[in-house]
């Protein structure tokens, strides 16, 4: 090969190279160049998402192990024992302005975590002591993980409700570890049924309680896509149910299901119930979720 | 006495005069022509003088003929002058044997592993800018750097990628050097340099894992990270220069780079003759190093621009180590704790003789220290070793495969040996249900993470029901979940995978795998939970 050739081979390649660094650019400085619309992101911008994506991930992991047990598993707090932490006073900066704090609710957040509570701010409805979590205070988190956990927490704030002052809870969840009382149905579920709107307040079923075929179609979707978490004949212990907090219904419990009308009932299955692991099942179908729900009310013989 | 000369009255400059004189010429056709000619022999004398000092005397017309490949223009060869005079070309010889050139003799790796400690000491330095050597900043400022800056993602992906390919072009430096024989005199101290080299390229790449503070690699104090960070980007890289520039000097100025031994030792001597030839550096050798770079340049641009992204981890946590947590050129090392030859043998000595050798043997500082020493002396000693086996049997030292064919054979087994024991450290002993969730469920990555956000179903998913494979991605995956959770030595073994809509635009994840317990104590179930956000883009 001569060496008029080998150049003209080394210069082609040398300006090939200019693909890879103009795609870049055009990733990375697209914003300059007028080259993505002010609706589109670029590839820099979904980055800066999605490294914020995984640190809301790690302060979910984070949370599950260092605050879940006071704080709840969906931020709603144990009354008297520790406040919730999904509540819009937090985010509105209210709670801030209770306690004089100056910065933002992420400083805030990122604060309240690092350094604790030396003094507890109202020791009239909580009992426990929020401890410092910072390693530079001689808890077990570095500044990146408290960053996680503040992205986490913030991430609340879209279905943040609205708290009493200080007292309520109101996540419609039984507090995690409170044992539930066979027979007693749970309190959120009380409240969703008696607000109960429509399309579902009244509705009735299609179908007679004791058609057999209904029955048996019930049963095979109840097999099929319910039996994992709600056990077999429906006790609320299927082989899924430990994975839970807080746990499966029991639906063979005949106090449980008096205080759950036909129609609330229909509502929770097809809508699903917020704060738990209960999905919504509406895709399947309204007759598929009659038939269901005929089937597991027929343990108990509640009409 | 001594009488001062009178001062003279300063004329006009010379150039000036010259100026003049010629305006004057402006008004003949004669006078225009020599004029314009002066000023043509002027200008291309401004033009040759200037490319000679950035060539370093290669006039235009010889920069010309370079480029043509013809021979030089001016007499003595210019050229030679050129390798001889600057500092950069200097450090290159004028000329090599014909065939050390080969591509298929050498490769080229000497070269390419230069050519990557660039791209590394380039972007390295350019990282410097952004990054912040301090545990509570290092992580963040990674992040900035990979979302905020223009092209410090490419950066960071090229610092990456070329730092895992110096370490495979080095070894196979190295291992090319120990097969064609090329360390033994008078190359040995060469081969010691580049052992020495060799070590420092895994040490400062093994730190380098480090810097980011993220929870790929757990271990040591975060509080260290300053030191590290000085290795790292300083010291380390400052005695690799040093030894580089030894090692290089040897190649170029003293003993050169070998030739092909075949031809070397033939018993021929036209062919002994012909690998001698000379070739110029300029413009052959020369022309054929630019292809090389332009063309790595090329492979490991479009890489990471495409292909390969520098993963980084969650934030640094060392109350969660991940599993494995050498890095894939040191699993070896991690390997040699799971020995499965020495290792019995010691155990049933132990039992049979009371000979307690298996504890030490087992122990960190035999396994982590003391060996990974040995073999790294005996890497440093093999050309002396070589010599005094050769003296031993009274041989002439001969680099010809067919006489050193023991050398050769350990060669391999050695190869053999490092990739088995790097096979042997990428296992993990974890127990068949936590095996199963860190396999689908891994930290940072795996094919569920992958599946995306919104492709997950919330809902209870029992694996039995998803037996045969699908064409849904999810369905899929669950299929794969189900077999292997069957093939695992569980009894009665079910999986299940619950999504649950968790916060807004994050679910949660968890695998549960349930058996009935054999032994005592087992609890017959196993969790592993995840978390996955819309937004947050596993490649």
């Amino acid at each position: 090969m001569s060496t008029q050739q080998k150049l003209l081979i080394a210069i082609i390649f040398a300006l090939l190279t200019c693909v890879p660094l103009g795609a870049i650019a055009l990733n990375d400085l697209g914003r300059v160049f007028g080259a993505v619309s002010p609706d589109e992101r670029t590839a820099m911008e979904q980055r800066a998402l999605a490294y914020q994506g995984r640190a809301i991930e790690t302060g979910a992991e984070l949370y599950a192990r260092h605050c879940i047990k006071c704080h709840g598993a969906r931020g709603e707090g144990v009354p008297q024992f520790a406040p919730a932490l999904s509540r819009k006073d937090l985010f509105d900066g209210r709670r801030a302005q209770e306690v004089r704090w100056n910065g933002g609710v992420e400083s805030l957040l990122k604060n309240a975590i690092a350094a604790g509570r030396p003094a507890q701010s109202r020791p009239d409805l909580y009992s426990a002591r929020m401890p410092t979590f910072s390693r530079d205070y001689g808890g077990a988190l570095s500044a990146s993980q408290i960053d996680a956990l503040v992205a986490f927490a913030l991430n609340w704030q879209a279905n943040a409700t609205e708290v009493n002052a200080w007292s309520a809870i109101p996540v419609p969840t039984r507090a995690p570890g409170a044992v539930t009382q066979p027979g007693t149905p749970a309190a959120g579920l009380a409240r969703i049924c008696q607000s109960l709107s429509a399309p579902y307040a009244g509705r009735k079923s299609p179908y007679k309680f004791d058609d057999k075929t209904i029955l048996a179609q019930g049963k095979q979707i109840f097999d099929d896509k319910c039996a994992a978490c709600h056990g077999a004949v429906g006790a609320g212990n299927g082989p899924a149910a430990a994975a839970l907090n807080p746990k499966p219904a029991n639906l063979a419990d005949k106090n449980f299901m008096q205080a759950l009308p036909v129609d609330c009932h229909f509502f929770v299955i097809a809508e699903g119930v917020r704060g738990t692991a209960m999905p919504p099942w509406k895709a399947l179908g309204d007759d598929a979720l009659w038939k269901v729900l005929i089937y597991t009310r027929a343990w108990t013989g509640v009409p | 006495m001594f009488q001062r000369e009178p001062r003279r009255r300063s004329r006009l400059p010379v150039g000036l005069k010259n100026f003049f004189a010629a305006f004057g010429d402006l008004g003949t056709n004669a006078g225009r022509a020599r004029v314009a000619q002066q000023t043509r022999e002027a200008a291309w004398r401004v033009a040759d003088d200037t490319t000679r000092a950035i060539s370093g005397g290669l006039g235009i017309a010889d920069v010309r003929a370079l480029l043509r490949g013809d021979p030089p223009v001016e007499k003595p060869n210019i050229r030679e002058q050129v390798l001889g005079r600057v500092f950069w070309t200097h450090l290159r010889p004028r000329a090599y044997y014909k065939s050390s050139t080969k591509f298929s003799h050498t490769f080229g790796l000497g070269f390419f592993s230069v050519f990557f400690a660039f791209v590394q000491l380039i972007t390295g330095t350019l990282m410097m800018f952004v990054y912040e050597p301090s545990p509570a900043r290092a992580y963040q400022s990674t992040i900035t750097l990979i979302t905020q800056i223009p092209f410090g993602q490419l950066i960071r992906d090229l610092h990456y990628l070329s730092a895992n390919l110096l370490i495979v072009v080095v070894f196979l430096h190295l291992l090319r050097v120990y097969l064609t024989g090329a360390f033994k005199q008078p190359r040995r101290l060469t081969w010691v340099i580049g052992v020495v080299l060799f070590a420092l390229t895994l040490a400062i790449a093994f730190i380098g894992y480090r810097l980011p503070m993220d929870n790929a690699v757990a271990w040591g104090n975060p509080d260290d990270l300053l030191r590290y960070y000085l290795l790292h980007t300083g010291i380390l890289p400052g005695i690799g220069l040093f030894l580089v520039g030894a090692h290089y000097f040897r190649v170029s100025r003293l003993h050169g780079i070998s030739l092909p031994a075949s031809e070397e030792e033939s018993s021929n001597e036209e062919v002994r003759e012909r690998a001698r030839v000379r070739v110029n550096y300029l413009p052959d050798l020369w022309a054929r190093e630019l292809i090389w770079i332009a063309c790595a340049l090329l492979t490991i641009l479009a890489l990471a621009a495409f292909v390969v992204h520098a993963p980084l981890a969650a934030p640094f946590d060392l109350t969660r180590a991940p599993m494995a947590s050498a890095p894939w050129f040191l699993l070896w090392w991690q390997g040699l704790l799971n020995d499965p030859v020495v290792l019995p043998v010691l155990l049933w000595l132990r039992d049979t003789l009371w000979i307690d050798l298996a504890q030490f043997y087992n122990s960190a500082i035999w396994q982590g220290l003391i060996v990974p020493m040995l073999i790294g002396l005996l890497l440093l000693a093999v050309p002396y070793l070589d010599a005094w086996w050769d003296k031993f049997w009274g041989r002439a030292p001969s680099r010809l495969g067919r006489n050193r064919k023991l050398g050769i054979a350990l060669g391999w087994l050695a190869l053999g040996l490092l990739v088995w024991f790097t096979y042997l450290g990428a296992q993990t002993f974890a127990p068949p249900a936590v095996a199963i969730a860190q396999e689908f469920l891994p930290d940072n990555s795996g094919e569920m993470r992958r599946i995306g956000y919104a492709d997950l179903p919330t809902g209870s998913h029992e694996l039995a029901k998803f037996a045969a494979p699908s064409a849904d991605r999810f369905e899929n995956l669950l299929s794969k979940m189900q077999i292997r959770v069957q093939q695992a030595d569980l009894a009665d073994a079910k999986g299940f995978l619950i999504v649950e809509a968790w916060q807004a635009n994050l679910k949660k994840i968890t695998l549960r795998i349930t058996w009935t317990p054999t032994a005592p104590g087992e609890s017959g179930a196993f969790e592993k939970t995840i978390y996955l956000h819309r937004d947050s883009m596993y490649e």
